[in-house]
């Protein structure tokens, strides 16, 4: 009898992890997204705008990816789509 | 629970929601209280009720400017602040790491007015921009933060999408508890849509410098770097300042000026934020030696004008009273809304949670914002009168006097709550909102009757409207709970 | 004035949008009553409101009519939830 709830709450705590690891990639990801934008953005006269708009779409982007299914989720990860970002990001912060 | 689209969702409004809710409905209180800051800091003085509306006389702005120029003299970092139509003295204000603090000068001969020290309405201010943790770390987490609002709001827009416009009007508090607070959350959270959307990314937006530190804008509200007092190349500031307030006002017109700074090689008389929507710091330059106009600095224009909309927006200081009104009842219920939030969270997580340490703490922080938050607010009006006006450091005590009563409400909140009696918790919290709100008025008229109270509709009537107004919804909402639906 | 005009707008708009929904409707025990006068002003108002604010300056209008919809609103929803108790009132008497 106690087979049934037990296993509802395992799948349930998984479930929770799942998303908990995946919500975090995200902020990471979008956070290095916003950033990019920012430093490409950064010496154009129009920069302001663009930080505006970064900063609005910065939560958008964060409840889309979470949004998307986890196939979709881990296909658009592994696409590359990352790496662009953290290049784009490191290269305009002068890292390389 | 399956993984789908609904669920995830939800997930995610739900725990960003709580999480930041928590500090969400703290800042969104501290602002909504903000909105009036001036009033409050006049209520707060209550020596300036007696005083009669003059205008500011040339007499007065040179006697002001020559106890600025002393201040400067001894190495002191202050600014004058010109009189108007919601602050009608002048004020000699300095920086004291929370809030803009000193003497009322008399707007007629320039006389200290001896009104008691405090901050006011600008703990408030402190309190919603920074949590009163300084303007790097505070800032920070109220950033953080509003972008979680931002999350939670796309969430939960994904969430009832397809109820959204049917669902507008729905309340029905004779239904289950979870499902009136729900209702009412709905209610308030789409109704409040544009305004939540609005003051929270305009927030989000003056203050991103501080998520993103190593890019540098111009939305920032404040000059991070300012220049302190340059003694080596001081210059004795000498010249009588009405005839360049004469000068300024021909620039900017009448009655908008704001404040006055005074550099060492510049005194800087700056366009109030009351006088255009795009809240820029536009001001005209005179030589501090001989009284001569250096030149007229405008803020930015064009798209990069876009940072004093955005502040324009945000701080509404450019708006009507009626403006300001609309900001504090929005305010106010968005503060509402998101407590609901708060206790949906706590009613959903009883069931599988109920009795463990998580969720009496959950319980508790519940309680301590949504109405602890305003009990502090009010014992920090009830200090403000009843520690002698003469006390040295007085402001600071009262601080002292919000945040202990702040952190006894919590302890409270967290060991009834712990003992398992949370809804008397609730009903005593709401007790202690109640005679605080509905005995104000009659401190404000005890503690005034010796400097000569009238009846008139100002500032102090206002404050205590107001405040026995929230004492009459607390008394019906303990009704309510007692009735133990 | 215009704040006043303009909230008054809003309530009935709201007002009769509320009217329009089944559930109001089954809370408040009444039938679908005059839909195409309730459908035309909840269609109308917003805009009459919107041109009455629009005689204000260009920000001020637009956030008094926004906020004139949060109010209004908030009227509203007040009124259909204490007309939706008074009606359950005799439903649960009997």
């Amino acid at each position: 009898m106690t087979r049934g709830p037990a296993k509802a709450a395992a799948k349930k705590g998984a479930l929770w992890k799942r998303w908990l690891s995946r919500g975090a990639c995200i902020v990471a990801f979008a956070y290095l997204a916003t950033l990019g934008v920012f430093f490409l953005a950064g010496r154009r006269p129009e920069a302001i705008l663009f930080q505006s708009l970064g900063l609005a779409a910065m939560p958008l982007l964060i409840v889309v990816l979470f949004a998307l299914p986890k196939g979709l989720f881990r296909g658009t990860f592994k696409s590359g789509a990352s790496l662009v970002v953290l290049g784009v990001s490191a290269l305009q912060a002068g890292i390389f | 629970m399956r993984d789908t689209l609904r669920n995830r969702m939800g997930w995610l409004h739900s725990w960003v929601g709580f999480v930041s809710g928590l500090i969400l409905v703290v800042v969104f209180t501290g602002g909504t209280l903000a909105m009036f800051d001036t009033e409050i800091t006049r209520w707060m003085q209550p020596e300036l009720a007696v005083l009669p509306q003059t205008a500011l006389t040339a007499e007065a702005l040179n006697h002001a400017g020559e106890q600025m120029q002393a201040l400067q003299g001894a190495g002191q970092m202050a600014f004058l602040s010109l009189p108007s139509e919601r602050d009608p003295v002048l004020r000699i204000l300095h920086y004291d790491g929370h809030a803009f603090v000193g003497p009322a000068l008399s707007p007629r001969d320039g006389a200290d007015l001896n009104v008691r020290q405090t901050q006011g309405g600008q703990l408030f201010f402190d309190l919603h921009q920074s949590l009163y943790r300084g303007p790097v770390w505070g800032n920070m987490v109220t950033e953080i933060v509003a972008i979680g609002l931002l999350i939670a709001v796309f969430s939960g827009l994904v969430i009832h999408f397809r109820n959204l416009v049917p669902d507008l009007l729905l309340f029905r508090p004779f239904a289950a508890p979870g499902r009136s607070w729900l209702d009412a959350h709905l209610m308030a959270g789409v109704l409040m849509l544009p305004f939540i959307i609005m003051i929270t990314y305009t927030g989000a937006v003056i203050h991103g410098p501080r998520l993103f530190p190593m890019i540098s804008n111009g939305h920032g509200g404040k000059a991070a770097n300012r220049a302190g007092p340059d003694k080596a190349h001081g210059m004795a500031s000498a010249a009588p300042l009405a005839p360049m307030w004469e000068q300024a006002k021909a620039v900017f017109g009448e009655g908008n000026i704001g404040f006055i700074r005074f550099e060492p090689r510049t005194i800087s008389f700056y366009r109030s934020d009351a006088a255009d929507f795009v809240m820029t710091r536009d001001h005209v330059d005179f030589s501090p030696r001989d009284g001569r106009q250096i030149g007229v600095k405008y803020g930015e224009r064009g798209i990069q004008a876009l940072g004093g909309v955005m502040r324009g927006l945000h701080y509404a200081r450019w708006g009507t009273t009626g403006l300001r009104w609309l900001y504090f009842v929005c305010g106010a219920v968005g503060s509402a809304m998101m407590s609901a939030g708060l206790v949906l969270f706590v009613i959903k997580h009883r069931r599988a949670h109920g009795g463990t340490v998580k969720l009496a703490l959950a319980e508790a922080f519940t309680l301590s914002v949504t109405l602890g938050l305003p009990v502090a607010a009010l014992g920090f009006l009830w200090s403000n009168r009843l520690i002698a006006p003469s006390l040295a450091q007085r402001d600071l005590l009262e601080a002292k006097v919000f945040f202990l009563l702040w952190l006894c409400l919590l302890l409270h909140a967290v060991v009834r709550s712990g003992a398992g009696c949370v809804r008397a918790a609730w009903r005593e919290q709401a007790w202690a909102l109640a005679v605080l709100g509905c005995g104000l008025p009659l401190l404000d008229l005890l503690s005034r009757r010796g400097s000569g109270w009238t009846p008139q509709l100002d500032v102090y009537l206002a404050v205590d409207a107001c405040a026995f107004g929230f004492g009459v919804l607390a008394m019906w909402g303990q009704s309510m709970i007692a009735r133990d639906r | 004035m215009i704040a006043f005009v303009a909230l008054l707008c809003w309530v009935s708009a709201l007002l009769s949008h509320g009217l329009l929904q089944p559930k109001i409707q089954r809370l408040l025990g009444i039938g679908n009553r005059h839909g195409g006068l309730l459908q035309a002003v909840r269609c109308v108002l917003p805009v009459v409101a919107l041109v009455v604010c629009l005689r204000q300056s260009m920000p001020l209008a637009l956030l008094l009519w926004l906020g004139m919809f949060s109010l209004g609103g908030l009227l509203a929803g007040g009124v259909l939830t204490l007309a939706s108790v008074r009606a359950r009132k005799p439903r649960v008497g009997a």
